[in-house]
């Protein structure tokens, strides 16, 4: 077993490989050949998409979808070497020692992951040809999705805390790309300080833990925070100390005001790029932390989800309606839809409806990502023609380019949360999610937020309908792989609405290795 | 076959995208929405033999499912998403047939219609009016409650295009399109979340509406006082803006005058029965006891939507926002009959011998869905005559019309028709529907009737007064003397609609057994053993 250990860190390892391949290539090729170094970033990314269904197989070699994905999980750990276990048999000494594991929610944001990098690269290629240092961008950007996955699979506070760091330098990094862009820079920067800050306040509220349990891996201070109430206090004070980091990534009220300027400077990719990764990884954690060390306060951190929640999707909700900027709106509707998953955190309840709050999280994720990817792809593209990222130059856009502009829509109508679109399943799952759980208020909150966002949604599709061609306004092109990667990003957003069932499953298998939550 | 009915609209408008060039797209638009209506035909006329139709024949659902659906007829059932006990489950009865038979028909005509009168953006038009026509028919049809929202929302995107791309530019259309789509949002939204509560505390877990129903008096969500009416309130809501009832109504006169004909035609004749459907086939099966005690209040708004509907119609200058505000008039009729029958006890509907309760609910309940279909047949038939006044005079002022009775005799005669028909002239259609309500209500909403009546006079007040003599009567202006009259296409498009407004007001038995045999069923399911 020991030698095959290797395969259940296999994607990200191939993903840091290749990184560190482009790097030293575009070093050799001094900055030439960039489009090839662009193609091996997207290898290594279907390398590592097609890796992960086939750790998650290894014991039920099996069609993935329909049947369940295998038991086994692998822990990495110093003091035990690797082991790979049977998720029912795992021995208390070898969780303890456990860094990282390899579980199925580790492999459900690994395709997250995945899919979030392809998309994306799929989009920078014809951004990315009129700008220079391109190849340093591929392997950063190989780099932030291999660290996203690590942060989702960290068993261990260090662990956490190290990949935390890493995604946030190499964001930070991607962000101020643009070297000659005052915007990019000042993002950049914002974004660094923060950063820098929310780390600092996470670390303390990571040693609390720490200090109080004397360990650091996530199951087994669950163990003692559970066996001793002494520690109610001091742990729900160190949660609202790490919930300071990972709001900070997820871009949670209050720790969101870097977003819109970050999402306004980074190019547009990083951009899209942001709205997606760190966020989810960001909920991967606070699952994991909620479900592992946490679940016996349910009370406590109830309250503490259900208000940030409430927060984040208003304040996100309410500012976006006066933004006029492409960028700067999608950067306030995604921290109003981080707040909508705030919600199906908040309604995790460990009953075994299928409406559980870990299930509609893992689903809203999934149903955003394409969404989301989508509505930026459409900025990118008439970005690239036309360097137009504000809504009022969107003007005609049915003439100048039909298929952006009808896609438009479709995205748009997603992230409103109306059918037949993924986001609809998505806020369908997170509102039952609270209903079940007895949060029934925060779920009529949540549909008169939606009921707001709908019309900062149809400002930005208006004037591409309504609206007259401008003068002298360009028919609007794009490369094929841009196209490609807006035309999966639609199919898929339509098709997990109307076959929700696969993903459904995966966001079970990911759900079940919280043994107290779904059995 | 409802199905195909349902889908074939939206293949239609997918085929409409690949066309070449307009001519093609009108014509091809045209000829297909045929297909449904024809389908729709055949299903009505073979009605009598329906029970042997019911759902064994094209199930694969539960048995429990197939046991309570027995009262619906060609249906459909597939397991969809088995997680969460959601099915595709369609299947219809006498009070959606006519409604489905009614939109085909509608549809075809303002495709008709449009054909002559759309010019710009052809292509994205007739797709998106096809589109529409699946998600209104998708509604009547949906017997899962997942499925029926999703109908129920689908048709607001391509009614918010409709309203925005072809409306009239002096109506700020753009306001009233988006306007429509918050104010249904609003109301759906929160259907959502009662459908979300109906799921959670039933009994098995189901989003079935035959099945809810029928496991209704064990379950959680009806016993429990404060979950039924959360989730009644939810309902309601929508569908008491989507009808709409007083005081949700303010969106409809904006989207009516602002859209186009068409647009007008399909969103007075289809789109609002989408709620008075809501009423019947959710809330008086679902929620007997809640509506029970919401009844009188409903009733009141009603009667309250019949008086204030015709004081503001009287009130109007324009053409079109008058018949507009005849809408919010002629469905609190529609509300009323609904709320009468919703007034019955339990005891009164189980005990014959307490006095012919049963019956007279019934007539409330057949006389709300028949004025539900001619309200479509003849505020559609208004909406197609105020269209083809302004496509010639190019203005709704009532105060610069007069004498085209004389000047345009067969546009005279039709209009004269239609606006009996709407005011309830014994022997027109309108009449028949709303009769059978105050009829059906007097037993039980006696001080609430006496004030609809009133408002039946003043429902002739305005169509006397402001249609009849401002258009029809008086001295014609200088200016439209050489007013054309009708042409062809235009006397085709409505003499469907001319027709039906006669013989159902002759002989209404043809549409109301159809009715009957399911509102007996409702009535017998709202009562609880």
């Amino acid at each position: 077993m020991d030698g095959l250990v290797l395969l259940y860190l296999s994607p990200e390892l191939v993903l840091i490989a290749a990184a560190l391949l482009i790097f030293g290539l575009d070093l050799l090729w001094r900055g030439r050949k960039s489009q090839t170094l662009g193609f091996v970033a997207l290898g290594a990314l279907v390398v590592a998409l097609i890796l992960t269904p086939i750790i998650a197989l290894r014991s039920a070699p099996t069609l993935p979808f329909g049947v369940e994905w295998g038991n086994q999980i692998a822990l990495f750990c110093g003091a035990c070497g690797q082991t790979v276990v049977d998720i029912s048999y795992w021995s208390p000494q070898q969780i303890a020692d456990a860094l990282y594991v390899s579980d199925n929610l580790t492999n459900f944001f690994r395709l997250i992951g995945c899919v979030t990098g392809i998309v994306i690269l799929l989009a920078s290629y014809e951004y990315m040809a009129t700008r220079k240092y391109a190849g340093e961008f591929y392997g950063m950007f190989l780099l932030a999705v291999a660290s996203m996955i690590m942060l989702a699979g960290s068993a261990n506070l260090l662990m956490i805390f190290l990949s935390l760091e890493f995604l946030s330098i190499v964001s930070y990094i991607m962000t101020g790309y643009l070297r000659e862009n005052k915007l990019s820079n000042e993002a950049a920067i914002k974004y660094f300080l923060f950063g820098a800050i929310a780390s600092a306040v996470m670390l303390y509220g990571l040693s609390l833990f720490y200090g109080a349990t004397g360990s650091l891996n996530l199951v087994e201070i669950g163990h003692v925070v559970t066996t001793d109430t002494n520690y109610e206090v001091l742990s729900l004070f160190a949660l609202a100390l790490v919930m300071a980091g990972i709001g900070f990534k997820i871009a949670l009220v209050p720790f969101h005001q870097w977003a819109p300027d970050a999402y306004e400077g980074a190019p547009t990719p990083v951009t899209a790029f942001l709205s997606v990764g760190p966020k989810v990884a960001g909920f991967a954690v606070l699952l994991r932390l909620t479900l592992e060390v946490m679940f016996v306060y349910r009370v406590d951190w109830v309250i503490l989800y259900s208000l940030i929640a409430v927060v984040t999707m208003t304040l996100g909700n309410v500012i976006a309606l006066v933004q006029s900027n492409v960028k700067r709106l999608l950067a306030y509707s995604s921290i109003a839809q981080a707040g909508y998953m705030m919600i199906g955190m908040a309604s995790i309840s460990g009953s075994s409806n299928p409406l559980e709050g870990v299930n509609a999280v893992l689903i809203y994720i999934a149903a955003y990502l394409f969404t989301n990817l989508g509505a930026f792809l459409v900025v990118i593209a008439i970005e690239n023609k036309t360097g137009a990222v504000d809504i009022s130059q969107y003007g005609g856009m049915i003439k100048r380019a039909p298929l952006l502009a009808v896609l438009m829509v479709f995205f748009m109508l997603s992230l409103a949360g109306i059918p037949p679109t993924a986001g609809f399943l998505g806020k369908f799952f997170v509102f039952g999610s609270a209903v079940n759980a007895g949060l029934g208020w925060l779920a009529v909150l949540g549909v008169i937020n939606s009921l707001i966002s709908v019309y900062y949604y149809f400002r930005v599709i208006r004037p591409m309908f309504f609206d007259p061609v401008p003068e002298g306004a360009p028919v609007i092109t794009f490369d094929p792989w841009l196209r490609f990667g807006l035309v999966v990003s639609a199919i898929a957003t339509l098709l997990i609405m109307l076959f929700p069932m696969p993903l459904f499953n995966l966001a079970t298998y990911g759900a079940q290795i919280f043994g107290v939550a779904v059995r | 076959m409802l199905s195909a009915i349902t889908f074939l609209p939206l293949l239609g408008a997918i085929i409409i995208l690949f066309l070449p060039n307009d001519n093609a797209i009108k014509r091809f638009a045209i000829l297909w929405s045929i297909i449904p209506l024809a389908l729709a035909t055949v299903a009505w006329v073979v009605f009598p033999t329906w029970p042997e139709f019911t759902m064994m024949n094209g199930s694969w659902c539960s048995p429990e499912i197939n046991a309570a659906s027995l009262e619906y007829y060609l249906g459909e059932c597939i397991p969809w998403i088995p997680a969460l006990g959601i099915q595709y489950h369609v299947g219809i009865d006498g009070i959606s047939m006519p409604l489905i038979w009614l939109t085909t028909l509608l549809t075809t005509l303002s495709l008709f219609y449009s054909a002559r009168n759309i010019s710009t953006r052809v292509k994205e038009f007739f797709a998106l009016f096809l589109l529409l026509e699946t998600g209104m028919l998708g509604v009547f049809v949906s017997l899962d409650l997942f499925l029926f929202y999703i109908f129920w929302e689908i048709g607001l995107v391509p009614m918010y295009f409709l309203i925005g791309i072809w409306g009239h530019e002096q109506d700020r259309p753009q306001y009233a399109a988006i306007k429509f789509f918050l104010y249904t949002l609003a109301g759906s939204v929160f259907m959502l979340l009662a459908i979300i509560a109906l799921y959670l505390f039933s009994t098995p877990n189901t989003f079935d509406i035959p099945l809810l129903t029928a496991t209704r008096d064990n379950s959680v969500w009806a016993k429990d006082v404060l979950i039924s009416t959360a989730a009644f309130i939810g309902f309601f809501l929508a569908f008491a803006i989507k009808m709409p009832l007083f005081p949700f109504h303010t969106w409809l006169p904006d989207a009516h005058t602002a859209a186009p004909t068409a647009g007008s035609v399909v969103l007075a004749g289809i789109l609002l029965k989408l709620g008075g459907y809501g009423f019947i086939r959710i809330l008086l099966p679902m929620f007997p006891g809640t509506f029970n005690s919401f009844a009188i209040g409903i009733g009141a708004l009603a009667v309250i939507s019949i008086v204030y509907g015709s004081l503001v119609a009287m009130a109007q200058t324009d053409f079109k926002r008058l018949v507009a505000y005849s809408s919010v008039n002629h469905m609190g009729f529609v509300v009323l009959g609904f709320a009468a029958a919703a007034a019955l006890t339990n005891e009164q509907l189980i005990n014959p011998e307490l006095g012919n309760y049963f019956n007279s609910g019934a007539t409330a309940i057949n006389g709300a869905v028949l004025a539900m279909f001619t309200h479509g047949v003849i505020t559609g038939g208004l909406f197609f005559l105020v269209g083809m006044l302004y496509e010639r005079t190019h203005t709704r002022e009532l105060a610069q019309f007069g004498g085209f009775m004389a000047t345009v005799p067969i546009y005279g005669g039709l209009l004269l028709l239609t606006a009996f028909a709407s005011l309830g002239l014994p022997g027109l259609a309108g009449f028949v529907g709303e009769f059978l309500v105050l009829r059906g209500s007097y037993t039980t909403l006696t001080l609430l009737t006496f004030i609809a009546v009133i408002g039946v006079i003043f429902t002739a007040a305005y169509f006397l007064w402001r249609v009849v003599q401002k258009v029809l009567l008086g001295k014609a202006d200088e200016k439209w003397v050489n007013l054309p009259d009708l042409r062809g296409y235009e006397v085709l498009t409505l003499v469907p609609l001319a027709v039906l407004m006669i013989v159902i007001g002759i002989y209404p038995n043809w549409i109301l057994d159809t009715i009957n045999a399911a509102t007996e069923v409702i009535l017998k399911t709202m009562a609880s053993v």
